[in-house]
């Protein structure tokens, strides 16, 4: 079947012709000239990492962007790390600690029980506007006390969401500077947790900030 | 000894706006048919894009895949678009043809919102279909990849597409 074989009837093909030949250059320049700015605020060009060798959770490794963290990660091998940064963010981090020592000495004394409000910028805006607003409404939850998953979901008006609630605190990318630990189940279980070290590191970050015993 | 890579690589992603941005941009257009619609549309695609990017392996038909997302989002754009009722069906800007007299204008008019009725009427698909191998330069089987189909079914996307506008703009006589 060969569509081109009979040509279109000749007032048909000038009207799709005139209306469809071309959009008007300057729109098209417009576009183009606002894509780039756009894509411009959305590009993670670099991104910095850094390690915290020996903490109360075993070693927590920190990627950066000049905006802020885009990634908290423990309880993996280093290469681990790495690999899952760059297929995340589609750029290897480049190792500066110097850039990096503001966000991770705070960190550090914050799982030494030294602080207690955390106050680092990140940078989440790769992530769906759900998963946003699940993030930020985990982030309002105080220390030392928790939430359950039907509370998040009612607190951004989708109170029947529960379960892309727990999906969306799954795929934290900054966990404990996003403080998805502090996110229960309702039955008065732990819930899961997809940090490394798993419901064990749940149970610790809990624990030092004073909601359940050792 | 050559300079090429052992492993193809993929273009920067920056080589890939420069190279496509202005042709989605047009189909964005031919499918919304409103400027500020295919800009939004224009970036979303991309976006999107440049967050799957590092998923995307080396040998992809970037084209294609650009095509695709674009296509979701065009339809994404009508269905979000159709429940707020705010369908684009008037022809707002179209530039009378000049040494028309008033009647033949008239005509023209009637004609061009009857056969824009008639292209949006169309299933997205086939309209998407009818719009890359009409004013997008693409073969069958980039139609195809960008659809997610076979190259049989995109070429029966095409034709159903121009047979229905055929029927309905059939010369009389």
């Amino acid at each position: 079947m060969n569509t081109m074989k009979e040509p279109l009837p000749p007032h048909l093909e000038t009207a799709l012709q005139r209306l469809y030949a071309s959009p008007d250059p300057a729109a098209v320049a417009r576009a183009q000239a606002h894509l780039t700015r756009f894509l411009a605020g959305n590009q993670t060009l670099t991104l910095f990492y850094t390690i915290l060798p020996d903490t109360p959770i075993g070693p927590v490794y920190l990627a950066a962007n000049d905006k802020g963290l885009v990634s908290v990660d423990f309880g993996i091998p280093e290469t681990q790390f790495l690999t899952a940064t760059e297929k995340n963010f589609g750029v290897s981090p480049l190792y500066a600690p110097e850039k990096l020592t503001h966000h991770a000495s705070r960190l550090m004394q914050y799982l030494l029980g030294k602080i207690t409000s955390l106050d680092i910028p990140f940078d989440i805006h790769t992530l769906t506007p759900f998963q946003q607003q699940v993030l930020l409404a985990a982030l309002q939850i105080p220390r030392g006390q928790v939430y359950t998953y039907a509370d998040i979901a009612r607190k951004i008006g989708k109170p029947k969401a529960v379960r892309a609630v727990g999906q969306a605190l799954g795929r934290n990318p900054v966990p404990i500077v996003i403080p998805c630990h502090r996110v229960v189940a309702a039955n008065g279980k732990l819930g899961g947790y997809s940090g490394g070290g798993g419901l064990a590191t749940k149970r610790k970050l809990l624990v030092l900030e004073g909601v359940m015993m050792a | 000894m050559t300079d090429k890579p052992l492993v193809e690589t993929k273009p920067p992603f920056d080589a890939l706006v420069e190279a496509h941005s202005a042709e989605i941009y047009r189909y964005l257009w031919r499918m919304t048919y409103n400027t500020t619609d295919a800009e939004d549309c224009l970036q979303d695609t991309f976006l999107r894009v440049l967050r799957a990017y590092p998923r995307l392996s080396a040998d992809s038909n970037f084209r294609a895949y650009l095509y695709k997302v674009a296509t979701n989002v065009a339809h994404t754009h009508a269905v979000r678009r159709n429940r707020q009722n705010h369908r684009h069906t008037e022809l707002l800007d179209i530039i009378p043809s000049p040494n028309l007299s008033p009647a033949e204008q008239t005509a023209e008019n009637e004609l061009l919102t009857a056969v824009f009725t008639a292209v949006n009427a169309l299933p997205h698909k086939q309209r998407a279909a009818f719009m890359m191998r009409q004013y997008q330069d693409m073969d069958y089987p980039e139609i195809a990849a960008a659809l997610d189909t076979s190259e049989d079914s995109a070429r029966a996307n095409v034709y159903q597409a121009l047979r229905k506008l055929r029927q309905q703009f059939q010369v009389e006589g």
